[in-house]
């Protein structure tokens, strides 16, 4: 992938929150390069970090949390004179740093026009009060100035974007008179509508069925083709990363630990945290035997993290992982890993036999 | 009906679940039949709305029922029932909560949380219950002395194990647990299904567990059935069923199962279940055991495309 390709770069981002007089670390210095047009998926525990790293894209950081260090490149905005310190160039062209981005006026020229989001429970994020074509039309309005009948226009043919049956009737229905799945399809026909570069969605399927999930996630694909969308993904559910996903990027304690093509995590972890992701899944599981689990809790971000922070956890963590924090070793192109166990000197530790089994039934359906 | 294992446990007869005014009812269950067996795993699975839950809370005496029985060790348990009966059957039969978060009381220390149960039951001394609510914090693997504070100094995982543990105080011999993962994180997960296929080892419990999720029910369960607008349409064997997916909907909900390898995950078929494909006008729909131990509903003419599917 050729550099001019990047649509975003974050690099040693690092926010904290200042809560009761204390000070978290929620991201740790995380570097991150997305790619125009591709689907990412950022995997992890809750609490990793993985929401507050996207919220800091769309200006959406509660008010105790600050950047302080590290820059957002964002190249894909024009530059806005009133504010030229907000910009800058580089190799890849004009760019926007995200990360100084402080008032209001500011982020509505990025919020919807560029980024947006789609939140995990569509009933919370929708207007119960509205009906869904007021609340459809509200992004149109806004963003692509229409009016009257073509407004109500736009509004029905996004709504058949987005496969709503019969929009002519729903469109003066509210969002009560809706099911989860159809909700959904709502909330991502106002995302859509606001033409964005950058699509992140968080969690969009935890709160639906497995058929529904499946139908979302077909017509997320769909929709980013047709709108030439980049979408950020966030989960936890390594099946639904598996479906959408080109890249997956592994967080834990506030850093990316793995990141590679989807067939490159799946098929050849080798970060021991995405081992055990991968282990305790259920679809994996022999039945009468006790299903993988990872012990203890994440570590408390609170206190400075020293090493690799996964180690207390991993049962096979070197004795370097509790002192020196790893760099990324490079195991393709495009597959880094946080971990001590790529390097030369490290002993060889074999991944656990499921993940030994998941590789080899990958190498023959591939 | 061929006996699988032993006595069935738990006997449901054509159970009808109805809400709203007697004239203008809405059928939430509409008539569906099945055992549970001593010792066994009975998953129910089914999209939201289906009545999956609702039949858990009918057989928990929550939900009134409409019509049919059921029968908890032949006893008859739904209807009108005598006092002591009723005493007896929310002693033997507990339930799991989906949400952690929300099914504990916020001002209760976990002690009250755990012991509720047994102050209803009466007949127990403060020591004795002390004594029981650390042995049902061990046995889900917290230590006794959580049994002084409140739910929201735990994490998700743990308060389902609370949950778990204020099921276990009043030593059921059925638990209904549902969907007792889905708000929990992958990893967590994990944990609470280890947990409850512990406990079901070393002290035989039988459970009745409901979940939208197929790829846990083929991990946990001995025999599913599939509920799909308060109809059974297919039960069977958890292999003979991910073997052999008969019905339409099954095949459906099997084929939305999010697998995690990319390569087969991006060349699936998506099959999409459609009720309106069922022509039940003139040819109603019955409900047939097709091998040994699979069920599924269909007309005359499915049944001979469901036998040859079979075959195949």
């Amino acid at each position: 992938m050729t550099e001019n390709n990047t649509i975003l770069s974050i690099r040693d981002l690092s926010v904290r929150f200042s809560l009761r007089g204390r000070v978290l670390h929620a991201i740790r210095g995380l570097s991150l390069d997305v790619h125009r047009g591709e689907s990412l998926a950022i995997v992890g525990e809750s609490g990793c970090g993985k929401s507050v790293l996207n919220k800091n894209l769309i200006g959406l950081l509660d008010s105790n949390g600050f950047i302080d260090e590290g820059s957002i490149r964002y190249y894909g905005m024009e530059k806005d004179e009133s504010a030229p310190d907000l910009y800058g160039q580089d190799e890849n062209g004009v760019y926007a740093d995200l990360a100084k981005f402080k008032k209001e006026k500011d982020w509505l020229r990025v919020r919807g026009k560029e980024v947006c989001m789609i939140l995990q429970d569509p009933m919370t994020s929708l207007n119960p009060l509205k009906t869904i074509g007021a609340q459809i039309g509200e992004a149109i309005r806004l963003h692509q100035g229409l009016r009257g009948k073509a407004l109500k226009e736009a509004v029905l043919s996004i709504m058949r974007d987005v496969r709503i049956d019969n929009p002519e009737r729903r469109y003066k229905q509210y969002p009560h008179e809706f099911s989860g799945g159809m909700r959904q399809r709502v909330v991502i026909a106002i995302a859509i509508a606001c033409r964005p570069k950058i699509l992140i969605c968080d969690e969009p399927t935890t709160a639906l069925d497995v058929t529904i999930q499946a139908q979302v996630l077909y017509l997320l694909k769909e929709l980013k083709k047709k709108y030439n969308l980049t979408v950020i993904f966030i989960t936890h559910d390594l099946g639904v990363v598996a479906n959408i996903a080109d890249r997956v990027a592994v967080m834990y304690a506030g850093d990316i630990v793995e990141l590679g093509m989807a067939e490159e995590i799946f098929y050849d972890p080798r970060h021991p945290y995405t081992w055990a992701l991968l282990s305790s899944l259920p679809q994996l599981g022999v039945k009468g035997e006790e299903l993988f689990s990872i012990q203890g809790t994440p570590p408390n971000l609170f206190t400075p993290v020293h090493g690799d922070a996964f180690a207390p956890r991993n049962p096979r963590a070197l004795k370097i992982d509790f002192v020196e924090r790893p760099p990324y070793f490079d195991v393709s192109p495009t597959h880094k890993a946080r971990t001590w166990l790529l390097d030369p000197r490290a002993p060889k530790v074999e991944p656990p036999k499921i993940i030994q089994k998941l590789n080899s039934e990958g190498g023959a359906g591939a | 009906m061929t006996q699988l294992k032993t006595e069935p446990l738990l006997r449901v007869r054509d159970l009808k679940v109805t809400f709203g005014s007697k004239r203008n009812p809405f059928t939430a269950v509409g008539g569906v039949s099945f055992d549970i067996y001593k010792g066994e795993t009975f998953g129910l699975v089914g999209e939201s709305g289906s009545g999956k839950t609702t039949i858990g809370r009918a057989i928990i005496r929550i939900h009134p029922t409409a019509g049919g029985t059921i029968e908890f060790k032949g006893q008859r348990i739904n209807g009108k029932i005598d006092k002591a009966l009723d005493r007896e059957i929310t002693r033997k039969i507990q339930m799991i909560f989906q949400d952690p978060m929300a099914s504990l009381n916020e001002r209760a220390k976990v002690d009250y949380i755990v012991s509720e149960g047994l102050y209803n039951i009466g007949g127990i001394t403060a020591e004795q219950r002390r004594d029981r609510v650390h042995k049902a914090l061990a046995a889900v693997g917290l230590l006794p002395e959580f049994a002084s504070r409140f739910p929201h100094e735990f994490s998700g995982g743990q308060r389902q194990r609370i949950g778990i543990a204020r099921a276990l105080v009043m030593e059921p011999e059925f638990i209904i647990a549902d969907e007792p993962i889905s708000a929990l994180d992958v990893s967590i997960r994990a944990q609470v299904l280890n947990l409850l296929a512990k406990l079901q080892k070393e002290r035989g419990l039988t459970y009745l567990f409901i979940s939208h999720d197929l790829s846990v029910m083929r991990f946990i369960c001995d025999r599913i059935a599939v509920i799909h607008k308060g109809l059974l349409v297919e039960l069977a064997e958890c292999e003979k069923l991910f073997a052999h997916p008969l019905h339409p909907y099954t095949r459906a909900l099997l084929s939305a199962i999010p697998q995690p390898d990319p390569v087969r995950e991006r060349n699936k078929q998506l099959e999409i279940y459609d009720p309106r494909m069922h022509d039940y006008s003139v040819d109603k729909p019955i409900w047939i055991e097709l091998e040994e131990g699979h069920f599924v509903l269909g007309n005359q003419k499915e049944i001979g495309e469901y036998r040859e599917r079979l075959l195949r």
